[in-house]
């Protein structure tokens, strides 16, 4: 059939791509494009550009898609806990089968079920966000606002996304972070011991604001750890398996140790830790909480999982998660808008490193290749390709002669590859973190080499000869960032766990442990004076600790509505750049150590 | 993806995102609807999740995602008509390659074209491939009859492909 010309095939193919097309004409065009190569040729080509044009609009929101697909996907595991309808129907076909047993069954259920009254509701699920699971003595079920939760019942949030709001009929109200387990909710009826609401959290953190309670039946909040006992007021807690956080915004709580009973009053605008860790309970100052930052940079191309400064503090580089890198000219007023390599594959970019001199940028991303690029003249000088690994982490060496490349996913994780400028060759490869490797530092003589990954341990090489000097063990979580302080004395670390930890290098040593953010702690720098250190944290705020004392001295509230991946000091030490999940590079004035 | 198999769920999302793109431009493709082909990607990605494990190493992991979101899209594609058969040929030989670089050249050359279009052209290419809207909806938004949009699309569509061949030729315009 040639009615058609090649003219009118197109059109009606571009019909069928919008779903427009006639039955009879779909026919048609289909015995037109069978007797006619040309058109056929035509046609495929209109396809071509059709999916080129559909992948770019899929590209132009494909954050969203990953974010929708990440909340699909996290349904999979808990739907596998609730019993398939298909085995409930055998059963209940099963049930009729044997009706007269059933039914002596269905009389002794009945019997019980009115000689023992249900437990009543004590609190209700107000907000949920995220995957938030219940585990009650009916099983686990996937919580929804508006169910109730009974004594007893326990409430998981998920690692990344999930929270939840509890409110009681008093209109005390409970927020339950991401990644929390609240092991147990109750209420003691009156008369019994004295105590009211109780709230045993095992994992993670909870905000709670209070509403005052009856005289003699106060609230208790718990933990492994810590016992906090409240009337009315607005409190939080943060716990890892190291120590529990208590941070009072208003009225007065008790806290006593779990492990000896001794016990420390709070007043407002104090916190408290309490664990293994911390020698003494005392309360101390809550640090100031900045929330404004001194300038937010727009990145509407999702989130940032790497950025930097260039030595000399002219510029500002982020990776996206389309695969490009930006540059920023400093300082930020008066650039309406970045510069912008596509360099990558559409994947996230998640390393990125400034040579020492400047003269150099490296990146890395998903696409297991390490680009090179000129930042002065934004060209690309070579690709690498030497790790079969998503590339996690990038650092060249104080000479410049060393680039790092280290990866977290595929076949060669567990490597990380040491590759010679001057020779274009891979130099050593070392065998850091079965699983993959996170993070990479050198200390700033280029003496030391430090790598952390799954396995939860810190180790020092000899970047020249590949040996490894020191395994430094302590955290108990994957360890996810790492930092050697300026005068390479010190080690910074961050964990899963909730932690920061500094070790003295010389000796291996553990200094300290920096205990308050309520999520994974991803990013960690010290200041180019050496005087403090910022943590980056899954729980969108960045910390600053004064390295003299081991205090905290401020909390950013860095990234709302969603994790800070990546914080650096500008050269001068005056600014913090930080990004993560939500869509902007907030930069930050840094205040001073001691205030 | 050894990872992903054994049930690291962010290890799947990564090795899932690059193919996203051509997932859902292949669906889109059979369904002839956004939200279809948006659903069919979510389904595909369930479901290689749930049967990873019978992903064999010899096996190209987009071509296996391909697979999945074929038979997904021809389901839903034959609850509005069966796809014909030359058209379903045209179409698989477009995406034989299923790797997520297969038509970044076209995609780059597009950035620049789809600059070039204006007006009313660009609107309707940006609502119906953009935004997802369709065609009926388009006319109704923009106050127009419906052929005329059809009409329009298929021109500007037409404008596209001369361009984009032109700087894949020519390496320019």
């Amino acid at each position: 059939m040639h009615a058609l010309s090649c003219d009118d095939a197109r059109l009606r193919f571009s019909d069928l791509l919008a779903g427009l097309i006639e039955p009879a004409d779909a026919d048609a065009l289909d015995a037109h494009l069978a007797g006619c190569p040309a058109c056929r040729a035509a046609v495929r080509e209109s396809a071509r550009l059709d999916r080129a044009l559909a992948e770019m609009a899929a590209l132009a929101k494909i954050d969203q898609t990953k974010a929708r697909l990440r909340a699909a996907l996290a349904t999979v595991a808990i739907e596998d806990l609730v019993p398939e309808p298909a085995a409930q129907r055998r059963w209940s076909f099963r049930l009729l089968r044997l009706a007269p047993l059933a039914a002596a069954i269905l009389l002794i259920v009945g019997l019980v079920f009115l000689s023992v009254r249900p437990a009543p509701a004590i609190a209700q699920i107000a907000e949920v966000e995220g995957t938030v699971t219940v585990q009650s003595g009916r099983g686990q079920y996937l919580a929804a606002a508006g169910h109730s939760l009974r004594r007893g019942d326990r409430i998981q949030t998920a690692d990344e996304d999930g929270r939840a709001v509890i409110v009681f009929p008093d209109q005390t109200r409970l927020e339950v972070g991401a990644g929390s387990t609240v092991n147990e909710i109750t209420e003691a009826p009156d008369g019994d011991g004295g105590s009211g609401k109780r709230i045993f959290l095992t994992e993670g953190s909870i905000s709670a604001v209070v509403t005052r309670q009856p005289p003699g039946r106060p609230m208790l909040l718990s933990t492994p750890h810590a016992q906090v006992v409240v009337q009315g007021t607005k409190v939080s807690l943060v716990h890892s398996s190291r120590a529990t956080r208590i941070d009072l915004d208003e009225g007065a709580v008790k806290v006593t140790r779990q492990q000896d009973g001794k016990s420390v009053e709070l007043a407002a605008g104090d916190y408290a830790l309490v664990g293994p860790d911390v020698p003494a309970i005392a309360p101390r100052p809550m640090p100031p909480r900045i929330a404004t930052p001194r300038a937010s940079l727009p990145e509407p191309a999702g989130r940032v999982l790497a950025l930097g400064f260039a030595p000399a503090g002219q510029t500002l580089a982020w990776g996206c998660s389309d695969g490009s890198v930006k540059f920023w000219p400093l300082p930020p007023e008066g650039h309406t808008s970045p510069s912008c390599l596509p360099g990558h594959m559409p994947t996230e970019l998640r390393a990125l490193a400034f040579s020492r001199t400047g003269s150099l940028l490296a990146t890395g991303s998903d696409d297991y290749l390490v680009k090179l690029w000129d930042p002065a003249t934004f060209q690309e000088r070579r690709t690498l390709k030497v790790l079969r690994s998503w590339i996690e982490a990038l650092a060249f060496s104080p000479d410049d002669a060393t680039l790092v490349i280290a990866g977290a996913h595929g076949q060669e994780s567990a490597k990380v590859r040491l590759y010679d400028m001057a020779s274009e060759k891979v130099r050593a490869t070392l065998n850091a973190h079965p699983g993959g490797t996170w993070a990479v530092a050198f200390s700033p003589d280029g003496k030391l080499l430090a790598t952390v990954g799954r396995d939860g341990i810190a180790r020092l090489w000899d970047p020249q000869t590949g040996q490894l000097l020191q395994s430094l063990t302590g955290h108990s979580g994957e360890l996810l960032a790492v930092a050697f302080s300026p005068d390479g004395k010190l080690l910074a670390t961050t964990s899963r766990d909730r932690t920061v930890k500094l070790w003295d290098v010389a000796t291996g040593e553990e200094q300290a442990t920096l205990i308050g953010h309520s999520h994974d702690v991803r990013a960690v720098a010290f200041s180019p004076d050496g005087t403090l250190l910022a943590s980056g944290s899954m729980d969108g705020t960045i910390k600053l600790w004064d390295l003299a004392d081991g205090q905290e001295r401020a909390t950013l509230r860095g990234q709302p509505g969603g994790g800070v991946w990546c914080v650096a000091f500008s050269p001068d030490g005056k600014t913090l750049a930080s990004a993560g999940f939500s869509r902007a590079i907030r930069l930050w004035d840094v205040p001073a150590a001691r205030p | 993806l050894e990872r992903a198999k054994g049930g690291d769920r962010e290890a799947f999302e990564r090795a899932l995102a690059p193919y996203l793109p051509m997932l859902y431009a292949y669906s889109r493709s059979i369904c002839a609807d956004h939200h279809i082909a948006e659903d069919v990607v979510q389904d595909t990605a369930l479901i290689a999740y749930r049967k990873l494990r019978f992903l064999f190493p010899e096996v190209d992991f987009g071509t296996w995602l391909k697979g999945i979101a074929r038979r997904q899209a021809l389901s839903e594609k034959r609850k509005a008509g069966r796809l014909r058969p030359v058209v379903e040929e045209i179409l698989e030989a477009v995406y034989d390659d299923p790797s997520p670089t297969a038509v970044a050249p076209e995609r780059e050359a597009l950035e620049a074209c789809l600059k070039k279009l204006k007006g009313q052209p660009a609107k309707i290419v940006g609502a119906h491939y953009f935004d997802g809207e369709k065609l009926i909806d388009i006319a109704r938004l923009m106050n127009l009859n419906c052929n005329t949009v059809r009409t329009v699309l298929h021109r500007a569509r037409l404008a596209l492909e001369e361009c984009v061949r032109g700087r894949l030729t020519l390496g320019g315009d």
